[in-house]
């Protein structure tokens, strides 16, 4: 046949390339339980185990990035307004893309599974070292500071029902077979919610067919997919019925990770005073240009270096690779940035703050309501729908007076043990949690989210409390981040499965000496 | 007409690309063993395939034909593809490889058909790109580059980037295709060698196209390279190496093309270059079994080799009145600079002077940047007795490429 021109050919929109060796999951950082050696900050990033638990793509290249600082004072707003929130946003931003240069560790496996760790523009000149993979290493840097590193498989340390997740955002993809060439039928155009919906029978929960979602998925119905009740679903006890199980989807899987406890000091002069570690992590996989040694340069940078001007930020070895994915706050990506590739900027996700307002807006009409369904107490502003809406914003402005709570109240805590020393450590608020995406950790604090990410936080839950009103009281005490893990307010809700959404522990116990994760399966 | 061997890379002496530099590695038949297992795979599971196993089979189908460009491969993802659409109704991904497989065929009305039979296809981002595929074969230039301009805006993907960059090749701006087909390859990762190789072969083609055959062997080794065991990466050096005079390296490839994919026109380019070597004896088996595999193909009722027929009555067997005939029936079906420039030849040929006039002007007037269109021209308008515009013509086909008599394989 004649190749006139034709990319399909070669490549069409099913291509089964496999990148998921690419496909990051989760970012813990939190502060060392062990005081000996000094003070240290422990990160994971783990990712999918592709091809293999333990095994790794040598086409890719895992990167992290820390940089030590004060801890933020937070505005004296007295009332807070969007300008309010958009000059904050510009000013983190500035900060983040002019005078941050972030240290930065590297760390690709070459074919024969050795890992080479890179260290750069730490407090010790640029260092680099060799590690075989599924064994923790001590390094004992030149300067003498003892750094521990895995590069290896371990348990899936993320405990969550993820289909109650993607059942909450009417996902299709979790329950039916949606065709590539229609993107947008993913997140359908149905109600958020907590609560089933009366009459949405493409996520309700089915009895006949209880797998749905879980391994099991049907083909599209033809027809609108969209939901046209007005109520939420009962039964006939008056219970409402939970889009969560509290099951555990992560249940007996693995990850690769990369897995660092390093010394601050290493990190910072001035470590009594740059208490915040902020973190995050990319994945990049090597462009075809570079994969073949003997292929000159790639053409691009050197023929046409106009081409792409941004590529003279990035230093020779990271050219020759492409960005792929980012993470820093668990469900930043996920709830927040609608999983969209383009989206995956990581920390430099400033440009995303208005649509972080709307989507929290657009979340907001669908898990208010049931919040308030529940005889909980929401911190968006729905208008007392009795029932879940979806509502899409084209202005921030618009969708901004129906979420400055949900934006701006403090998260409190269940109690005072994230604050270790007892030092005066304001609470985090939504607004600086998600911008930039980073994992903020507080070096004063236990690390537990949101002031870092402890493994055996269970985030998914605690993200959803976001939603609630953190000046409200259950059983005399003020609604906190741990609150909906909490049986007793299952138990007097009117709603079944009485559980909590989220599982409350890993399936495998945390190792109480590196690596931290558990062996894997 | 010898070109020194040793003077050119070892990779592009004639010698099949799965000879590669990489002993014991062959990319090709890597990726062609991966698809037949999901095919395999898929046909041994004793349970009707839901739609989505369904669409993988039929992917790996529309996948392997193209990989390999074998008419029977071609013929098994048809037959499944039809009768998936029949037993399963008109789902959009089934139908965009419909689609995608007519328009690979230049069943042009089909592909828009198969475009419209699932609601919402034709308006989508993948259908877009595809119905800008078909402007560009049935002539609307401008349909087509604000289509593909919209898709590289919408999302920038090496296959969008590559589409833009052979339109504005065509239309003569070489710098912005050259840096469109380096966007395109920013966009390549390791995990996607076929594609890289693909887009370097169309950065040589364009250099070819040119007369930088010096540039082009640069690319055409960074293809074979990167993927290795390719030979559509072959058929371009064996190209380059009879564009060169080096017609007997360019045999010994394409003889080893020929037992691998069903190219008919390259068992014709076999017979040309005999005829070009003074070896009509040798020549003439090869001519004759490319013309029987092409009747055979129009037989059995496909399309994609009237072009193919029209230059072959009128440049291998002297019979422009046949040419004209296929010339016809092809410009019914993709009515292109192409196809045009095509027919107005064989009608040059046939010394139908006047009618050829009217349809090279038709072609010249799509604004295609060709030498090959403007030698074309200019010989037909020195026929007609336009001397002075002929051979300003015949002089723009020499600015566009000043090798633009040397041999070359009509794709």
């Amino acid at each position: 046949m004649a190749d006139h021109n034709d990319p399909n050919a070669v490549n069409s929109i099913f291509s089964d390339v496999d990148v998921s060796a690419a496909d990051l999951y989760d970012l813990f950082g939190f502060p060392s339980d062990h005081p000996e050696g000094g003070e240290k900050v422990v990160i994971a990033l783990t990712f999918a185990s592709v091809p293999k638990t333990g095994e790794f793509d040598s086409d890719m290249l895992y990167r992290i990035q820390l940089h030590a600082g004060p801890r933020v004072v937070q505005p004296a707003w007295n009332d807070f307004s969007l300008d309010d929130l958009t000059k904050y946003f510009e000013a983190v931003k500035d900060k983040y893309l002019g005078e941050l240069n972030p240290s930065e560790i590297r760390v690709s496996v070459d074919q024969t599974q050795k890992a080479k760790v890179e260290f750069k523009r730490f407090r010790e000149a640029d260092f680099s070292f060799t590690v075989a993979t599924n064994e923790p290493v001590s390094v004992t840097t030149s300067g003498g500071r003892r750094l521990q590193v895995f590069v290896g498989g371990r348990d899936d340390a993320f405990f969550n029902d993820l289909p109650g997740f993607f059942r909450s955002i009417n996902y299709a993809p979790q329950f039916y077979h949606v065709p590539h060439t229609m993107p947008e039928v993913r997140e359908l155009k149905i109600p958020k919610t907590l609560l089933e919906l009366e009459g949405n029978d493409l996520f309700n929960y089915d009895p006949k067919n209880p797998l749905l979602g879980r391994g099991v998925k049907k083909d599209l119905p033809s027809g609108p997919l969209v939901w046209t009740g007005n109520r939420f679903a009962k039964d006939a006890d008056g219970n409402y019925r939970f889009v969560y199980s509290g099951q555990d989807a992560q249940a007996g899987r693995n990850v690769n990770a990369v897995i660092l406890e390093i010394p601050i000091d290493l990190l910072t002069e001035d470590a009594a005073g740059n208490r915040i570690v902020n973190v995050w992590g990319e994945s990049w996989v090597l462009k075809a240009a570079h994969k073949v040694e003997a292929i000159p340069d790639h053409p691009l940078w050197t023929e046409k270096p106009w081409v792409v001007p941004d590529v003279f930020e990035l230093d020779d070895e990271l050219q020759k690779y492409k960005l792929v994915d980012t993470t820093g706050q668990p469900f930043a990506d996920a709830a927040l940035n609608e999983r969209e590739d383009s989206r995956q900027v990581g920390a430099n996700n400033f440009w995303l703050a208005p649509h972080f307002v709307k989507r929290l807006a657009h979340l907001g009409w669908g898990f208010g309501p049931s919040i308030t369904a529940l005889g909980l107490a929401t911190s968006f502003d729905h208008d007392n729908s009795p029932v879940s809406v979806h509502k899409t914003y084209d202005s921030a402005l618009e969708a901004f007076p129906r979420v400055k709570k949900t934006l701006f109240q403090q998260l409190n805590m269940p109690d005072d043990t994230w604050n270790k020393k007892g030092l005066d450590i304001p609470l985090r608020r939504p607004f600086e949690i998600f911008v930039p995406n980073v994992c903020a950790i507080d070096m004063d604090t236990t690390g537990t989210w949101p002031f870092g990410r402890r493994l055996e936080d269970q985030v998914a839950t605690r993200f959803l409390s976001m939603f609630l009103d953190m000046s409200a009281e259950f059983k005399g005490r003020k609604y906190h981040v741990e609150i909906l893990g909490d049986q007793s307010l299952w138990d007097q809700a009117p709603i079944v499965p009485k559980t909590p959404p989220n599982p409350l522990k890993n399936d495998k116990e945390f190792l109480n000496q590196f690596p931290y994760l558990a062996d894997p399966w | 007409m010898s070109t020194n061997l040793a003077s050119i890379t070892p990779k592009l002496t004639g010698r099949p690309a799965t000879d590669s530099a990489s002993p014991g590695v062959n990319d090709f038949a890597d990726e062609l063993g991966r698809i037949e297992e999901v095919i395999s795979s898929l046909e041994a599971e004793t349970r009707p395939l839901n739609i989505e196993k369904t669409t993988r089979f039929l992917q790996g189908l529309f996948r392997r034909a193209s990989l390999t460009n074998r008419e029977v491969d071609f013929k098994n993802a048809e037959r499944a593809i039809e009768s998936a659409i029949r037993k399963i109704g008109p789902c959009p991904d089934i139908c965009f490889l419909k689609a995608s497989l007519d328009l690979k065929l230049h069943r042009l009305g089909q592909a828009k058909a198969a475009l419209q039979l699932a609601p919402g296809l034709a308006g989508s981002a993948s259908g877009e790109v595809l119905q800008a595929d078909i402007d560009f074969q049935e002539g609307r230039y401008t349909a087509a580059r604000v289509r593909l301009e919209y898709a590289v805006e919408e999302n920038r993907s090496w296959d969008s980037l590559a589409r833009l960059a052979y339109f504005h090749w065509k239309m003569g701006d070489e710098a912005l295709a050259e840096q469109l087909y380096l966007e395109s390859e920013d966009e390549i990762t390791a995990k996607e060698p076929r594609a890289f190789a693909w887009v370097e072969l169309q950065r040589g083609l364009l250099d070819f196209s040119r007369g930088r055959y010096q540039e082009t062997r640069v690319h055409y080794n960074r293809a074979a390279l990167s993927y290795t065991g390719y030979w559509l990466v072959d058929e371009h050096v064996a190209e380059l190496l009879a564009a060169e005079g080096n017609y007997q390296a360019a045999i010994v490839l394409l003889q080893s093309i020929v037992d691998r994919a069903t190219k008919p026109e390259l068992k014709q380019a076999i017979g040309e270059l005999y005829l070009l070597m003074g070896q009509p004896e040798r020549a003439e088996p090869w001519l004759e079994s490319a013309l029987q595999d092409y009747l055979e193909s129009v037989e059995c009722g496909d399309v994609h080799y009237c072009h193919h027929l029209t230059d072959f009555y009128c440049c291998v067997r002297d019979d422009p009145k046949t040419g004209v005939d296929w010339a016809q029936r092809d410009v019914g079906l993709r009515p292109n600079f192409s196809s045009q420039a095509g027919l107005a030849w064989a009608l040059y040929r046939d010394k139908r002077i006047d009618e050829a006039v009217d349809l090279i002007d038709l072609a010249l007037a799509s604004g295609m940047q060709d030498a090959r269109l403007y030698y074309q021209a200019g010989t037909i308008f020195l026929a007609a007795g336009r001397a002075a515009e002929g051979e300003k013509l015949i002089e723009r086909a020499a600015q566009l490429n000043p090798r633009y008599e040397d041999f070359h394989i009509h794709h």
